[in-house]
Protein backbone atom coordinates (compact mmCIF):
# COMPACT_ATOMS: atom_id res chain seq x y z
CA UNK A 1 0.00 0.00 0.00
CA UNK A 2 2.02 2.93 -1.29
CA UNK A 3 -0.45 5.62 -0.31
CA UNK A 4 -0.82 4.72 3.34
CA UNK A 5 -1.38 7.98 5.15
CA UNK A 6 -2.46 9.08 8.57
CA UNK A 7 -5.71 10.37 7.02
CA UNK A 8 -6.43 6.98 5.46
CA UNK A 9 -5.78 5.25 8.79
CA UNK A 10 -8.08 7.74 10.47
CA UNK A 11 -10.86 7.09 7.96
CA UNK A 12 -10.52 3.30 8.36
CA UNK A 13 -10.65 3.73 12.14
CA UNK A 14 -13.97 5.52 11.70
CA UNK A 15 -15.22 3.03 9.13
CA UNK A 16 -14.47 0.03 11.38
CA UNK A 17 -15.60 1.82 14.50
CA UNK A 18 -12.27 1.16 16.21
CA UNK A 19 -11.64 2.48 19.68
CA UNK A 20 -8.67 4.78 19.30
CA UNK A 21 -9.89 8.17 20.31
CA UNK A 22 -7.15 10.71 20.67
CA UNK A 23 -4.24 12.03 18.64
CA UNK A 24 -1.64 10.00 20.54
CA UNK A 25 -3.51 6.74 19.93
CA UNK A 26 -3.91 7.57 16.26
CA UNK A 27 -0.23 8.40 15.97
CA UNK A 28 0.77 5.14 17.66
CA UNK A 29 -1.68 3.15 15.55
CA UNK A 30 -0.35 4.77 12.38
CA UNK A 31 3.17 3.86 13.51
CA UNK A 32 2.14 0.25 14.19
CA UNK A 33 0.35 -0.07 10.83
CA UNK A 34 3.33 1.42 9.02
CA UNK A 35 5.63 -0.94 10.93
CA UNK A 36 3.54 -3.95 9.91
CA UNK A 37 3.45 -2.84 6.28
CA UNK A 38 7.22 -2.43 6.17
CA UNK A 39 7.41 -6.19 6.80
CA UNK A 40 4.30 -7.41 5.02
CA UNK A 41 5.26 -5.92 1.65
CA UNK A 42 8.08 -8.50 1.44
CA UNK A 43 5.47 -11.23 0.84
CA UNK A 44 5.20 -9.90 -2.71
CA UNK A 45 8.72 -11.23 -3.34
CA UNK A 46 7.51 -14.82 -2.96
CA UNK A 47 6.46 -16.05 -6.38
CA UNK A 48 3.03 -17.64 -6.03
CA UNK A 49 1.04 -19.64 -8.58
CA UNK A 50 -2.61 -20.79 -8.51
CA UNK A 51 -1.46 -24.18 -7.21
CA UNK A 52 -0.07 -22.60 -4.05
CA UNK A 53 -2.88 -23.70 -1.77
CA UNK A 54 -2.60 -22.37 1.78
CA UNK A 55 -3.77 -25.73 3.15
CA UNK A 56 -0.57 -27.40 1.92
CA UNK A 57 1.38 -26.22 4.95
CA UNK A 58 0.46 -28.83 7.56
CA UNK A 59 0.74 -31.70 5.08
CA UNK A 60 4.10 -30.38 3.98
CA UNK A 61 5.41 -30.24 7.55
CA UNK A 62 4.18 -33.78 8.23
CA UNK A 63 5.85 -35.16 5.12
CA UNK A 64 9.13 -33.40 5.87
CA UNK A 65 9.01 -34.90 9.38
CA UNK A 66 8.35 -38.37 7.99
CA UNK A 67 11.34 -38.13 5.66
CA UNK A 68 13.62 -37.13 8.53
CA UNK A 69 12.35 -39.97 10.71
CA UNK A 70 12.96 -42.52 7.95
CA UNK A 71 16.50 -41.22 7.46
CA UNK A 72 17.20 -41.66 11.16
CA UNK B 1 19.10 -33.54 51.55
CA UNK B 2 17.61 -30.21 52.59
CA UNK B 3 14.12 -29.45 51.34
CA UNK B 4 15.32 -26.36 49.47
CA UNK B 5 17.92 -28.37 47.51
CA UNK B 6 15.16 -30.60 46.22
CA UNK B 7 13.79 -27.65 44.30
CA UNK B 8 16.86 -27.65 42.04
CA UNK B 9 16.91 -31.39 41.32
CA UNK B 10 16.21 -32.95 37.93
CA UNK B 11 12.72 -34.35 37.46
CA UNK B 12 14.11 -37.85 36.83
CA UNK B 13 16.02 -37.71 40.14
CA UNK B 14 12.95 -36.50 42.01
CA UNK B 15 10.79 -39.12 40.31
CA UNK B 16 13.15 -41.85 41.41
CA UNK B 17 13.18 -40.56 45.00
CA UNK B 18 9.39 -40.30 45.01
CA UNK B 19 9.02 -43.82 43.72
CA UNK B 20 11.40 -45.13 46.36
CA UNK B 21 9.60 -43.18 49.09
CA UNK B 22 12.67 -41.03 49.88
CA UNK B 23 10.84 -37.85 48.91
CA UNK B 24 7.15 -37.25 49.43
CA UNK B 25 5.03 -35.25 46.98
CA UNK B 26 3.55 -33.41 49.98
CA UNK B 27 7.05 -32.46 51.10
CA UNK B 28 7.79 -31.15 47.62
CA UNK B 29 4.58 -29.13 47.51
CA UNK B 30 5.30 -27.65 50.94
CA UNK B 31 8.90 -26.82 50.03
CA UNK B 32 7.71 -25.03 46.89
CA UNK B 33 5.02 -23.11 48.76
CA UNK B 34 7.67 -22.02 51.27
CA UNK B 35 9.94 -20.89 48.45
CA UNK B 36 7.06 -19.03 46.83
CA UNK B 37 6.44 -17.26 50.13
CA UNK B 38 10.11 -16.16 50.19
CA UNK B 39 10.27 -14.93 46.62
CA UNK B 40 6.83 -13.99 45.42
CA UNK B 41 6.61 -10.43 46.73
CA UNK B 42 9.68 -9.62 44.64
CA UNK B 43 9.31 -11.86 41.59
CA UNK B 44 5.51 -12.00 41.21
CA UNK B 45 5.63 -15.09 39.03
CA UNK B 46 2.22 -16.39 40.04
CA UNK B 47 -1.25 -14.99 39.52
CA UNK B 48 -3.06 -17.84 41.33
CA UNK B 49 -1.80 -20.44 43.81
CA UNK B 50 -3.62 -23.71 44.38
CA UNK B 51 -1.71 -24.77 47.50
CA UNK B 52 -4.50 -26.54 49.36
CA UNK B 53 -5.65 -28.49 46.33
CA UNK B 54 -2.00 -29.31 45.59
CA UNK B 55 -1.55 -30.73 49.11
CA UNK B 56 -4.64 -32.88 48.70
CA UNK B 57 -3.52 -34.16 45.28
CA UNK B 58 -0.04 -34.82 46.68
CA UNK B 59 -1.50 -36.92 49.48
CA UNK B 60 -3.53 -38.88 46.95
CA UNK B 61 -0.43 -39.40 44.79
CA UNK B 62 1.53 -40.65 47.79
CA UNK B 63 -1.13 -43.23 48.58
CA UNK B 64 -1.29 -44.39 44.96
CA UNK B 65 2.46 -44.80 44.80
CA UNK B 66 2.53 -46.64 48.13
CA UNK B 67 -0.10 -49.01 46.71
CA UNK B 68 2.18 -49.68 43.74
CA UNK B 69 0.09 -47.64 41.31
CA UNK B 70 3.03 -45.57 40.07
CA UNK B 71 2.10 -43.76 36.85
CA UNK B 72 5.49 -42.56 35.64
CA UNK B 73 8.04 -39.77 35.86
CA UNK B 74 5.56 -36.97 36.60
CA UNK B 75 3.62 -38.80 39.29
CA UNK B 76 3.74 -36.65 42.42
CA UNK B 77 5.67 -33.81 40.69
CA UNK B 78 4.26 -30.28 41.15
CA UNK B 79 3.81 -28.31 37.92
CA UNK B 80 3.00 -24.65 37.32
CA UNK B 81 0.80 -23.65 34.40
CA UNK B 82 0.80 -20.48 32.31
CA UNK B 83 -2.42 -18.59 32.97
CA UNK B 84 -3.27 -18.65 29.27
CA UNK B 85 -4.28 -22.30 29.69
CA UNK B 86 -7.68 -23.40 30.96
CA UNK B 87 -7.68 -25.17 34.31
CA UNK B 88 -10.90 -26.80 35.44
CA UNK B 89 -12.35 -25.09 38.51
CA UNK B 90 -9.34 -22.77 38.86
CA UNK B 91 -9.37 -19.11 37.90
CA UNK B 92 -7.87 -18.54 34.46
CA UNK B 93 -7.45 -14.89 33.53
CA UNK B 94 -5.43 -15.06 30.28
CA UNK B 95 -3.56 -12.12 31.83
CA UNK B 96 -6.59 -9.90 31.28
CA UNK B 97 -8.80 -7.89 33.62
CA UNK B 98 -11.73 -8.92 31.43
CA UNK B 99 -11.37 -12.55 32.53
CA UNK B 100 -10.49 -11.83 36.17
CA UNK B 101 -13.37 -14.04 37.39
CA UNK B 102 -13.19 -16.69 34.65
CA UNK B 103 -13.33 -20.27 35.94
CA UNK B 104 -13.19 -22.84 33.12
CA UNK B 105 -15.22 -26.03 33.18
CA UNK B 106 -12.53 -28.05 31.46
CA UNK B 107 -8.78 -28.40 31.49
CA UNK B 108 -6.72 -27.54 28.44
CA UNK B 109 -5.60 -30.81 26.84
CA UNK B 110 -2.00 -30.34 27.99
CA UNK B 111 -3.14 -29.73 31.58
CA UNK B 112 -5.36 -32.80 31.41
CA UNK B 113 -2.45 -34.88 30.14
CA UNK B 114 -0.19 -33.70 32.96
CA UNK B 115 -2.86 -34.50 35.55
CA UNK B 116 -3.40 -37.94 34.04
CA UNK B 117 0.35 -38.49 34.36
CA UNK B 118 -0.01 -37.80 38.09
CA UNK B 119 1.41 -34.28 38.12
CA UNK B 120 0.17 -31.87 40.80
CA UNK B 121 -0.92 -28.39 39.76
CA UNK B 122 0.70 -25.86 42.07
CA UNK B 123 -0.60 -22.65 40.51
CA UNK B 124 -1.00 -20.41 37.50
CA UNK B 125 1.91 -18.29 36.30
CA UNK B 126 1.67 -14.76 34.98
CA UNK B 127 1.34 -14.12 31.27
CA UNK B 128 1.45 -10.91 29.29
CA UNK B 129 -2.15 -9.84 28.60
CA UNK B 130 -3.60 -12.41 26.15
CA UNK B 131 0.06 -13.26 25.33
CA UNK B 132 0.19 -10.08 23.22
CA UNK B 133 3.60 -8.90 24.38
CA UNK B 134 6.99 -9.80 25.79
CA UNK B 135 7.01 -7.87 29.07
CA UNK B 136 4.71 -9.87 31.43
CA UNK B 137 3.87 -7.25 34.02
CA UNK B 138 4.04 -7.42 37.00
CA UNK B 139 6.57 -10.29 36.96
CA UNK B 140 10.22 -9.38 37.49
CA UNK B 141 13.37 -11.13 36.42
CA UNK B 142 15.01 -13.07 39.27
CA UNK B 143 18.46 -12.22 37.84
CA UNK B 144 17.76 -8.51 38.17
CA UNK B 145 14.55 -7.32 39.76
CA UNK B 146 14.68 -4.10 37.75
CA UNK B 147 14.52 -6.17 34.56
CA UNK B 148 11.65 -7.81 32.68
CA UNK B 149 11.46 -11.61 32.60
CA UNK B 150 10.43 -11.52 28.93
CA UNK B 151 7.17 -12.93 27.75
CA UNK B 152 4.59 -13.75 27.21
CA UNK B 153 5.35 -16.83 29.38
CA UNK B 154 7.33 -14.63 31.78
CA UNK B 155 5.78 -16.01 34.97
CA UNK B 156 6.75 -19.58 34.10
CA UNK B 157 10.37 -18.74 33.30
CA UNK B 158 10.75 -16.43 36.31
CA UNK B 159 9.33 -19.12 38.62
CA UNK B 160 11.89 -21.66 37.39
CA UNK B 161 14.74 -19.14 37.77
CA UNK B 162 13.58 -18.19 41.28
CA UNK B 163 13.27 -21.83 42.36
CA UNK B 164 9.56 -21.35 42.96
CA UNK B 165 8.54 -23.92 40.34
CA UNK B 166 9.99 -27.31 39.41
CA UNK B 167 8.58 -27.41 35.91
CA UNK B 168 6.15 -25.30 33.91
CA UNK B 169 4.22 -24.92 30.70
CA UNK B 170 4.37 -21.95 28.34
CA UNK B 171 3.09 -21.02 24.91
CA UNK B 172 4.91 -19.47 21.98
CA UNK B 173 3.52 -17.56 18.98
CA UNK B 174 6.54 -15.41 18.10
CA UNK B 175 8.95 -16.45 20.85
CA UNK B 176 6.88 -16.41 24.03
CA UNK B 177 8.57 -19.52 25.46
CA UNK B 178 12.09 -18.76 24.21
CA UNK B 179 12.23 -15.03 25.04
CA UNK B 180 11.65 -15.53 28.79
CA UNK B 181 13.74 -18.70 28.79
CA UNK B 182 16.63 -16.66 27.39
CA UNK B 183 16.19 -13.67 29.72
CA UNK B 184 15.73 -15.85 32.83
CA UNK B 185 18.53 -18.32 32.01
CA UNK B 186 16.33 -21.41 31.84
CA UNK B 187 15.28 -23.95 29.20
CA UNK B 188 12.35 -23.34 26.86
CA UNK B 189 11.18 -25.65 24.08
CA UNK B 190 8.85 -24.66 21.26
CA UNK B 191 8.00 -28.00 19.65
CA UNK B 192 7.11 -28.56 15.99
CA UNK B 193 3.74 -27.11 14.96
CA UNK B 194 1.25 -29.94 15.37
CA UNK B 195 3.15 -31.99 17.97
CA UNK B 196 1.47 -30.57 21.10
CA UNK B 197 -2.21 -29.69 21.41
CA UNK B 198 -3.28 -26.05 21.90
CA UNK B 199 -6.89 -26.98 22.76
CA UNK B 200 -8.00 -24.98 25.79
CA UNK B 201 -5.19 -22.45 25.44
CA UNK B 202 -6.45 -18.94 24.66
CA UNK B 203 -5.32 -18.38 21.06
CA UNK B 204 -3.15 -15.53 19.91
CA UNK B 205 -2.77 -16.69 16.33
CA UNK B 206 -4.08 -20.14 15.36
CA UNK B 207 -1.53 -20.72 12.64
CA UNK B 208 1.48 -19.71 14.77
CA UNK B 209 0.62 -20.80 18.33
CA UNK B 210 2.64 -23.57 19.98
CA UNK B 211 2.64 -25.02 23.51
CA UNK B 212 5.77 -26.32 25.22
CA UNK B 213 7.69 -26.69 28.48
CA UNK B 214 9.84 -24.18 30.35
CA UNK B 215 12.16 -25.99 32.75
CA UNK B 216 15.48 -25.83 34.62
CA UNK B 217 17.18 -28.64 32.71
CA UNK B 218 16.95 -29.85 29.11
CA UNK B 219 16.20 -33.32 30.41
CA UNK B 220 13.19 -31.90 32.26
CA UNK B 221 11.86 -30.49 28.99
CA UNK B 222 12.24 -33.96 27.44
CA UNK B 223 10.23 -35.43 30.34
CA UNK B 224 7.49 -32.83 29.95
CA UNK B 225 7.32 -33.26 26.17
CA UNK B 226 6.97 -37.01 26.63
CA UNK B 227 3.69 -36.48 28.44
CA UNK B 228 2.18 -33.58 26.49
CA UNK B 229 3.02 -34.56 22.89
CA UNK B 230 0.55 -36.34 20.67
CA UNK B 231 -2.60 -36.18 18.61
CA UNK B 232 -5.66 -34.44 20.03
CA UNK B 233 -8.96 -34.44 18.19
CA UNK B 234 -9.71 -31.05 19.77
CA UNK B 235 -6.74 -29.43 18.00
CA UNK B 236 -6.97 -29.78 14.21
CA UNK B 237 -3.28 -28.94 13.82
CA UNK B 238 -2.07 -31.99 15.76
CA UNK B 239 -0.78 -34.91 13.73
CA UNK B 240 -1.01 -38.64 14.31
CA UNK B 241 2.61 -39.60 14.78
CA UNK B 242 4.56 -42.10 16.83
CA UNK B 243 5.99 -40.27 19.84
CA UNK B 244 9.65 -41.14 20.40
CA UNK B 245 11.19 -41.77 23.82
CA UNK B 246 12.59 -38.26 24.23
CA UNK B 247 14.26 -39.01 27.58
CA UNK B 248 16.00 -42.18 26.40
CA UNK B 249 17.08 -40.44 23.17
CA UNK B 250 19.11 -37.93 25.22
CA UNK B 251 21.70 -40.65 25.75
CA UNK B 252 22.55 -40.90 22.04
CA UNK B 253 25.81 -39.15 21.23
CA UNK B 254 26.03 -35.81 19.44
CA UNK B 255 29.30 -36.84 17.84
CA UNK B 256 29.03 -36.53 14.10
CA UNK B 257 25.97 -34.31 14.18
CA UNK B 258 26.14 -31.32 11.85
CA UNK B 259 25.23 -27.83 13.01
CA UNK B 260 24.51 -24.94 10.70
CA UNK B 261 25.40 -21.41 11.76
CA UNK B 262 23.63 -18.74 9.70
CA UNK B 263 25.90 -16.11 8.21
CA UNK B 264 22.93 -13.74 7.73
CA UNK B 265 20.22 -12.16 9.90
CA UNK B 266 20.73 -14.18 13.10
CA UNK B 267 24.11 -12.72 13.92
CA UNK B 268 23.32 -9.14 12.88
CA UNK B 269 22.74 -6.40 15.45
CA UNK B 270 23.63 -8.60 18.38
CA UNK B 271 25.07 -7.29 21.65
CA UNK B 272 28.83 -8.02 21.83
CA UNK B 273 28.69 -10.00 25.06
CA UNK B 274 25.76 -12.06 23.77
CA UNK B 275 27.63 -12.73 20.53
CA UNK B 276 30.74 -13.79 22.41
CA UNK B 277 28.80 -16.22 24.64
CA UNK B 278 27.02 -17.77 21.65
CA UNK B 279 30.28 -18.15 19.69
CA UNK B 280 31.83 -19.85 22.73
CA UNK B 281 28.85 -22.19 22.95
CA UNK B 282 29.30 -23.18 19.32
CA UNK B 283 32.94 -24.01 20.07
CA UNK B 284 31.84 -26.20 22.98
CA UNK B 285 29.55 -28.16 20.67
CA UNK B 286 32.39 -28.49 18.18
CA UNK B 287 34.60 -29.90 20.93
CA UNK B 288 31.84 -32.41 21.68
CA UNK B 289 32.23 -33.79 18.17
CA UNK B 290 29.71 -31.80 16.16
CA UNK B 291 30.80 -30.28 12.88
CA UNK B 292 29.97 -26.63 12.25
CA UNK B 293 28.90 -25.37 8.83
CA UNK B 294 28.02 -21.87 7.71
CA UNK B 295 24.76 -21.47 5.85
CA UNK B 296 22.41 -18.76 4.67
CA UNK B 297 18.78 -18.72 5.75
CA UNK B 298 16.87 -17.53 2.69
CA UNK B 299 13.88 -15.22 2.37
CA UNK B 300 14.06 -13.81 5.90
CA UNK B 301 12.19 -10.69 4.77
CA UNK B 302 9.39 -12.80 3.33
CA UNK B 303 9.29 -14.92 6.47
CA UNK B 304 9.00 -11.91 8.75
CA UNK B 305 6.41 -10.39 6.39
CA UNK B 306 4.23 -13.48 6.36
CA UNK B 307 4.62 -13.87 10.12
CA UNK B 308 3.54 -10.26 10.68
CA UNK B 309 0.50 -10.55 8.42
CA UNK B 310 -0.68 -13.83 9.93
CA UNK B 311 -0.12 -12.80 13.53
CA UNK B 312 -1.62 -9.31 13.21
CA UNK B 313 -4.71 -10.35 11.27
CA UNK B 314 -5.44 -13.41 13.43
CA UNK B 315 -5.04 -11.39 16.64
CA UNK B 316 -7.51 -8.81 15.32
CA UNK B 317 -9.99 -11.46 14.19
CA UNK B 318 -9.73 -13.36 17.46
CA UNK B 319 -10.24 -10.30 19.65
CA UNK B 320 -12.80 -8.50 17.50
CA UNK B 321 -15.85 -9.38 19.57
CA UNK B 322 -14.29 -9.11 23.02
CA UNK B 323 -12.55 -5.90 22.03
CA UNK B 324 -15.76 -4.30 20.78
CA UNK B 325 -17.24 -4.58 24.27
CA UNK B 326 -14.21 -4.34 26.52
CA UNK B 327 -11.69 -2.11 24.76
CA UNK B 328 -11.35 0.04 27.86
CA UNK B 329 -10.12 -2.97 29.85
CA UNK B 330 -7.20 -3.77 27.52
CA UNK B 331 -3.67 -2.49 28.08
CA UNK B 332 -2.91 0.43 25.79
CA UNK B 333 -0.22 -1.49 23.87
CA UNK B 334 -2.63 -4.39 23.29
CA UNK B 335 -5.21 -1.99 21.85
CA UNK B 336 -2.73 -0.65 19.31
CA UNK B 337 -1.57 -4.21 18.51
CA UNK B 338 -5.13 -5.41 17.90
CA UNK B 339 -6.25 -2.37 15.92
CA UNK B 340 -3.20 -2.50 13.65
CA UNK B 341 -4.30 -6.04 12.73
CA UNK B 342 -7.48 -4.69 11.13
CA UNK B 343 -5.31 -3.03 8.49
CA UNK B 344 -3.90 -6.27 7.10
CA UNK B 345 -5.74 -6.90 3.85
CA UNK B 346 -7.40 -10.22 3.03
CA UNK B 347 -5.08 -10.75 0.08
CA UNK B 348 -1.98 -10.07 2.22
CA UNK B 349 -3.23 -12.59 4.74
CA UNK B 350 -4.05 -15.27 2.18
CA UNK B 351 -0.81 -14.75 0.28
CA UNK B 352 1.06 -15.17 3.58
CA UNK B 353 -0.65 -18.53 4.08
CA UNK B 354 0.17 -19.49 0.51
CA UNK B 355 3.78 -18.36 0.82
CA UNK B 356 4.28 -20.28 4.04
CA UNK B 357 4.98 -23.75 2.55
CA UNK B 358 7.40 -22.22 0.05
CA UNK B 359 9.26 -20.27 2.70
CA UNK B 360 9.41 -23.37 4.91
CA UNK B 361 10.73 -25.41 1.99
CA UNK B 362 13.44 -22.82 1.40
CA UNK B 363 14.55 -22.94 5.04
CA UNK B 364 14.58 -26.75 5.01
CA UNK B 365 16.58 -26.71 1.78
CA UNK B 366 19.12 -24.44 3.49
CA UNK B 367 19.24 -26.96 6.36
CA UNK B 368 19.44 -30.08 4.17
CA UNK B 369 23.09 -30.82 5.00
CA UNK B 370 22.82 -30.14 8.73
CA UNK B 371 20.91 -31.65 11.65
CA UNK B 372 20.38 -28.46 13.64
CA UNK B 373 20.92 -24.74 13.32
CA UNK B 374 22.44 -22.57 16.06
CA UNK B 375 21.64 -18.90 16.70
CA UNK B 376 21.43 -16.52 19.64
CA UNK B 377 17.98 -16.75 21.26
CA UNK B 378 17.94 -13.00 21.79
CA UNK B 379 20.16 -10.21 20.47
CA UNK B 380 20.34 -8.76 23.99
CA UNK B 381 20.06 -9.68 27.68
CA UNK B 382 16.91 -8.89 29.68
CA UNK B 383 16.00 -5.21 29.24
CA UNK B 384 15.17 -2.93 32.14
CA UNK B 385 11.50 -2.48 33.03
CA UNK B 386 10.03 0.42 31.06
CA UNK B 387 12.43 0.22 28.11
CA UNK B 388 10.64 0.34 24.78
CA UNK B 389 13.63 0.28 22.48
CA UNK B 390 16.84 -1.72 22.30
CA UNK B 391 20.19 -0.03 21.67
CA UNK B 392 22.78 -2.41 20.28
CA UNK B 393 26.13 -0.82 19.53
CA UNK B 394 24.52 2.33 18.16
CA UNK B 395 21.69 0.47 16.42
CA UNK B 396 18.23 1.41 17.72
CA UNK B 397 15.24 -0.88 17.35
CA UNK B 398 11.70 -1.32 18.68
CA UNK B 399 12.03 -3.76 21.61
CA UNK B 400 9.22 -6.01 20.42
CA UNK B 401 11.00 -6.52 17.11
CA UNK B 402 14.27 -7.17 18.94
CA UNK B 403 12.57 -9.90 20.93
CA UNK B 404 10.95 -11.74 18.01
CA UNK B 405 13.33 -11.36 15.09
CA UNK B 406 15.43 -14.52 15.77
CA UNK B 407 12.47 -16.58 16.98
CA UNK B 408 9.36 -15.82 14.92
CA UNK B 409 10.84 -17.39 11.75
CA UNK B 410 10.42 -20.78 13.47
CA UNK B 411 6.81 -20.07 14.37
CA UNK B 412 6.08 -19.42 10.72
CA UNK B 413 8.04 -22.46 9.53
CA UNK B 414 6.87 -24.56 12.49
CA UNK B 415 10.33 -25.98 13.18
CA UNK B 416 11.23 -27.11 16.72
CA UNK B 417 13.42 -24.64 18.60
CA UNK B 418 15.01 -24.81 22.03
CA UNK B 419 16.51 -21.98 24.08
CA UNK B 420 19.13 -22.85 26.69
CA UNK B 421 21.42 -20.73 28.82
CA UNK B 422 24.91 -20.40 27.32
CA UNK B 423 26.51 -17.85 29.59
CA UNK B 424 26.15 -14.60 31.49
CA UNK B 425 27.16 -11.06 30.65
CA UNK B 426 29.27 -8.83 32.89
CA UNK B 427 26.12 -7.82 34.85
CA UNK B 428 25.40 -11.49 35.62
CA UNK B 429 22.44 -11.56 33.23
CA UNK B 430 21.79 -14.79 31.26
CA UNK B 431 22.40 -15.25 27.54
CA UNK B 432 20.40 -17.74 25.45
CA UNK B 433 21.44 -20.10 22.67
CA UNK B 434 18.75 -21.22 20.22
CA UNK B 435 18.95 -24.73 18.74
CA UNK B 436 16.60 -25.27 15.79
CA UNK B 437 15.77 -28.66 14.31
CA UNK B 438 13.88 -30.20 11.42
CA UNK B 439 10.15 -31.00 11.67
CA UNK B 440 9.37 -33.41 14.54
CA UNK B 441 13.08 -33.89 15.31
CA UNK B 442 12.74 -32.71 18.93
CA UNK B 443 14.93 -35.64 20.03
CA UNK B 444 17.91 -34.23 18.13
CA UNK B 445 17.33 -30.66 19.36
CA UNK B 446 17.01 -31.82 22.97
CA UNK B 447 20.06 -34.06 22.67
CA UNK B 448 22.26 -31.19 21.48
CA UNK B 449 20.98 -29.00 24.32
CA UNK B 450 21.48 -31.77 26.87
CA UNK B 451 25.06 -32.48 25.81
CA UNK B 452 25.88 -28.78 25.90
CA UNK B 453 24.37 -28.50 29.36
CA UNK B 454 26.38 -31.50 30.60
CA UNK B 455 29.59 -30.00 29.24
CA UNK B 456 29.10 -26.60 30.90
CA UNK B 457 28.27 -25.18 34.31
CA UNK B 458 25.85 -22.35 33.46
CA UNK B 459 22.77 -24.26 34.59
CA UNK B 460 24.31 -24.59 38.06
CA UNK B 461 24.34 -20.83 38.62
CA UNK B 462 21.30 -19.83 40.68
CA UNK B 463 19.52 -16.49 40.84
CA UNK B 464 19.84 -15.06 44.33
CA UNK B 465 16.30 -14.15 45.30
CA UNK B 466 15.45 -12.58 47.69
CA UNK B 467 18.32 -10.11 47.29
Amino acid sequence: MKDLSKELVKSIVELLDLKVADEKSLKDLFGAVQGNYSFVKAIEDTILTPSDDPMLYVRYLQEAGDRESEEE
Amino acid sequence: MKKSNLLYERLTTLASKIREGEVSPRGLVNALLERIKETEDKVKAYVTLTGEEARRTAEKAEKEIQRGQYRGLLHGIPVSIKDLMDTKGVKTTYGSRIFRENIPNEDATVVKKLKEAGAIMLGKTNTHEFALGGITPPTRNPWGLDRIPGGSSGGSAAAIAAGSALTTLGSDTGGSIRIPASYCGVVGLKPTYGLVSRAGVFPESWSLDHVGPITRYVEDSAVMLQFIAGYDEKDPATRKRKIPDYVADLQNSVEGLRAGVPRNHFFEHVDREVLSAVRQAIKVLERLGMSIHELTVPAIDGIMGAYTALDSAEVAANHRRIYAEHAHEYMYESKVYIEAGFFISATQYIDSLRARPKLTAQVLEAMKDVDVMLTPSQPIVAPKIGEKEAFIDGYKEDLMLTMVRFLAPFNLTGLPALSICCGFNSDNLPVGLQIIGKPFQESTVLRVGHYYEQATEWHKRLAKVPL
